[in-house]
């Protein structure tokens, strides 16, 4: 609990989708789609594969532009203002985004640059176990060791808004927990964090996950 | 913006050739024309401007197709679009290390080559510029492929048939440079020619290839 004390709490944001109309290829996804996303809260999207999930994340995020419709994020739409609302975002596809020819810290201060998160690896912040992967290139990790590192990153990056699809694919159990202890710690400080998932079950559900099944929509 | 640029430089040197391996490449490609034509034939002389050229081209395109294919695959491209910097500006730095890694070795070794194909000291300086120029231009249209092919099958055919009438006009403007360099007449107006190329080429791929790439995030 002392951790959460000595952390900065997040300002009190919202994302909002009004109206979104959204389709991948020929195929339509959704259509007058609306919700709101509020701060500590935690939004796990669940649905059939192929149902859009992805397509879903990646819009929200500003990767992927709706047929119609908005996405706001405290009240400023975002597709004029991306990249204020791109400092204030981390995205985490199904990819690991982490370069094969470079070493994990190498990746670290990489992707650390790009998203302006000035992330430093120390004992106390290593949740994920990544310091003993010292030096190694990530060619020579398992799946399991990528997303460990992937979500080290993720813990190191200071931004409101998580947008996570599939965050646990490879990962083992005590990890998820760390995982869970994480977004749960997020949602405390005021973040918001938008997850894609086929196992309910790897979340420990509380007052502050928020199921969206997209088969029902 | 360095550290941009230093991250940049060690991706390249990884996943492309190292610069020792794009020398060696541009030479064996030197070597074929001697051995098809004759070493000791005129037509040698004749064409080694065009032989000069041709050679920096077909390095530069060799493994062009495949430059955001990593990229793409491991999910750095969605991370560089919602990235803090301009993806213009990210693809401009991408050039300028493609070209560092594949362009800057065969200048570095240009002078050594040209004392074989027994071309004058005195215009080996307007050359290596002359290379310079156009290999900054091979970049960005080899660039401006990559990104255009990002998601297409048989990339690796269609890139070609994109890059090569892109790169026509900047061989036309580099031989013709090397052609006056070595026959001592002034160089200047095809130099300026090969800059307004350049120059367009600065202005046009950035923007046309962070849309593709937008694109194919999407």
């Amino acid at each position: 609990m002392n951790s959460i004390k000595n952390e900065v709490q997040f300002s009190k944001n919202s994302l909002t989708l009004e109206n979104v109309e959204l389709s991948k290829g020929y195929k339509k996804l959704f259509s007058n789609f609306n919700l709101k996303f509020k701060y500590g809260k935690i939004y796990l999207v669940v649905g059939s594969n192929g149902i859009g999930k992805t397509t879903l994340l990646k819009c929200i995020c500003g990767l992927t532009i709706p047929d119609s419709g908005d996405i706001f994020w405290n009240n400023n739409p975002i597709k004029s203002n991306l990249k204020d609302f791109a400092n204030d975002v981390y995205f985490l596809g199904h990819s690991n985004s982490l370069h094969p020819g470079l070493s994990i810290f190498e990746n670290i201060n990489y992707l650390s640059l790009l998203k302006n998160s000035h992330t430093q690896f120390k004992n106390k912040n290593d949740k994920f176990g990544i310091l003993e992967l010292n030096d190694i290139r990530v060619t020579e990790l398992s799946n399991g060791q990528k997303r460990r590192v992937a979500l080290s990153i993720l813990s190191n990056c200071e931004k409101p808004l998580w947008i996570l699809d599939e965050p646990l694919n490879s990962v083992d159990k005590n990890y998820k927990k760390i995982f869970m202890n994480m977004i749960q710690n997020h949602s405390k400080r005021n973040g918001i964090s938008i997850i894609s998932s086929h196992e309910v079950n790897d979340y420990s559900l509380d007052e502050n996950v928020i199921i969206i099944d997209l088969n029902k929509i | 913006m360095l550290s941009l640029i230093i991250n940049e430089l060690k991706i390249q040197n990884n996943s492309l050739k190292d610069p020792i391996f794009i020398i060696c490449v541009y030479l064996s490609l030197l070597i074929v024309f001697p051995i098809s034509i004759g070493t000791n034939s005129s037509l040698l002389k004749e064409f080694s401007p065009a032989i000069i050229w041709v050679c920096a081209l077909i390095t530069f395109i060799a493994s062009i197709e495949k430059f955001f294919s990593i990229e793409a695959s491991e999910g750095i491209l969605e991370q560089l679009v919602i990235s803090r910097f301009p993806l213009y500006l990210i693809i401009l730095v991408k050039v300028f290390c493609y070209w560092v890694s594949v362009g800057l070795p065969l200048i570095i070794i240009f002078p050594v080559i040209a004392l074989f194909l027994e071309i004058n000291i005195n215009v080996i300086g307007t050359i290596c510029l002359s290379l310079i120029i156009g290999t900054i231009s091979f970049s960005f249209v080899g660039i401006l492929g990559a990104g255009l092919v990002l998601g297409a099958k048989k990339s690796n055919y269609i890139v070609m048939l994109l890059i090569i009438p892109l790169t026509i006009p900047i061989l036309i403007f580099g031989i013709s440079t090397t052609n006056f360099a070595l026959n001592d007449l002034p160089t200047e107006a095809t130099i300026y020619l090969q800059c307004m190329a350049l120059s367009f080429l600065i202005a046009v791929v950035p923007v046309i290839t962070s849309k593709a790439i937008k694109i194919y995030v999407e």
